[in-house]
């Protein structure tokens, strides 16, 4: 499984890697979370930060999904 | 269902929204009637010329708290139903296409946004890129800061309604121009849309409690976030109080064109907090600033710093950011004096 999350690094973004971190761990699954700080990068994809993108497809943007949710997207 | 949640949240907004005019409104009126009978409203923590040097800037923040906390409290419970309830996707879904009624779209609408500057700027590239264009990006950059829920509601309460009527006006019109001319100058080295803006939407059901939690841990968020930067700002600028004195002041920042001038270049280069930008500005008003400099540092401290500028350069053209910059400030200079044509004096308490 590959995890992405886009974000230059506030506050929002941290709490989004938190809350992706806590549900994978929940969940017992090894997978790596990929972090995309670069804007030039994020800009061609996103639209809203944070977002997380799991298997290349963009499962939320702009708002801090929580743990439940995002455990949903990772089964 | 959707419609529901948004009904409710706009509701939400308007009782609190009238709980502080009210409140304000009552404060205002007891203050103008004490000083009617020729008593002058105590001051619970009063700087004068015995104070010293040092107690100046925890002066300076506690009067502060002590007059903005409910305003504040309010601004940033306002901020948090609007993050709530009104889902960003309507307004984003409208800065889709090219064509001019764009512009009105990210000036009215990106104040209805989340305030964080750091996802300002993908918002920005995407507008340009896959949506309306450069144009109406740089409006919705330079439009979104300058008028938010919270700072509207700090500058109606600490500096009045003069300003905060001039500076929304105001803010809207130079961001609109500013997109208008740039999008002029650099259509065509500029025009790259190919693909379209499209916002995952989000399904969102209305269900009374889940929401409400929701804005109360969106308000609470916000708290954390602003508040540190908010005070931090209040008590660098009573650390500034000690060295600027009110001759300085009406000299540089007074009634003028220069100063006018000068005010609006210190807000496109000055890098000012969300809201600091406000008791900033009032307590050079009352050191003796002159209305016009006051409007035009308002105009252009929140939508222009330098860092940000070196953000968006990274997304576009440099040559680009310092024309717009050059507008802003041309814009900053024809607002203040505008403003200062209507409203040349004013009266803080």
């Amino acid at each position: 499984m590959k995890i992405e999350i886009f974000g230059p690094g506030c506050w929002r973004c941290k709490q989004l890697e938190e809350n992706t971190r806590k549900a994978l761990k929940e969940l017992k699954i090894d997978a790596k979370i990929e972090k995309v700080t670069d804007m030039a990068k994020i800009v061609e994809r996103i639209t809203m930060t944070p977002a997380i993108v799991i298997n290349g497809k963009i499962k939320a943007e702009g708002r801090i999904p929580d743990i439940n949710e995002i455990k949903k997207w990772l089964k | 269902m959707k419609s529901k949640k948004l009904l409710f949240g706009i509701l939400l907004i308007i009782v609190l929204l009238t709980v502080l005019v009210g409140y304000e409104w009552h404060g205002a009126f007891k203050k103008s009637k004490l000083i009617e009978q020729g008593i002058m409203p105590k001051e619970l923590f009063p700087i004068s010329q015995e104070t010293p040097w040092w107690l100046i800037p925890f002066y300076t923040l506690l009067s502060y708290i002590q007059k903005a906390w409910f305003c504040l409290g309010m601004a940033f419970l306002i901020a948090g139903a609007v993050q709530t309830f009104i889902p960003k996707e309507l307004v984003i879904k409208h800065l889709g296409k090219r064509n001019p009624k764009a512009y009105f779209i990210a000036a009215f609408g990106g104040p209805l946004l989340s305030v964080c500057s750091c996802s300002i700027i993908p918002l920005f590239a995407a507008i340009k890129k896959r949506g309306a264009g450069l144009g109406p990006a740089i409006t919705f950059l330079l439009a979104t800061p300058a008028i938010n829920p919270a700072a509207v509601i700090l500058t109606f309460s600490l500096i009045g309604w003069q300003f905060t009527i001039g500076r929304i006006i105001l803010a809207l019109s130079a961001a609109i121009i500013t997109g208008v001319v740039v999008e002029k100058i650099w259509y065509k080295q500029e025009l790259d849309g190919t693909s379209e803006l499209k916002v995952e939407y989000h399904e969102e059901k209305f269900s009374l409690i889940p929401d409400l939690k929701e804005w109360l841990k969106n308000v609470w968020d916000f708290v954390k976030r602003i508040l540190p930067l908010v005070l931090l700002g209040i008590f660098i600028i009573g650390i500034i109080k000690i060295f600027l004195t009110p001759e300085i002041i009406s000299k540089y920042l007074g009634q003028g064109f220069w100063q006018i001038a000068l005010a609006s270049i210190m807000g496109v280069v000055m890098y000012t907090p969300t809201l600091v930008e406000i008791p900033f500005v009032r307590e050079l008003l009352i050191s003796g600033m002159g209305t016009g400099p006051a409007l035009a540092f308002l105009l252009t401290g929140p939508a222009l710093s330098l860092p940000s500028m070196l953000g968006i350069s990274r997304v576009v053209k440099w040559k680009i950011v310092v024309n717009y910059a050059i507008i802003m400030w041309i814009l900053g200079i024809a607002g203040g004096l505008i403003f200062a044509y209507f409203i040349p004096q004013i009266k803080l308490f």
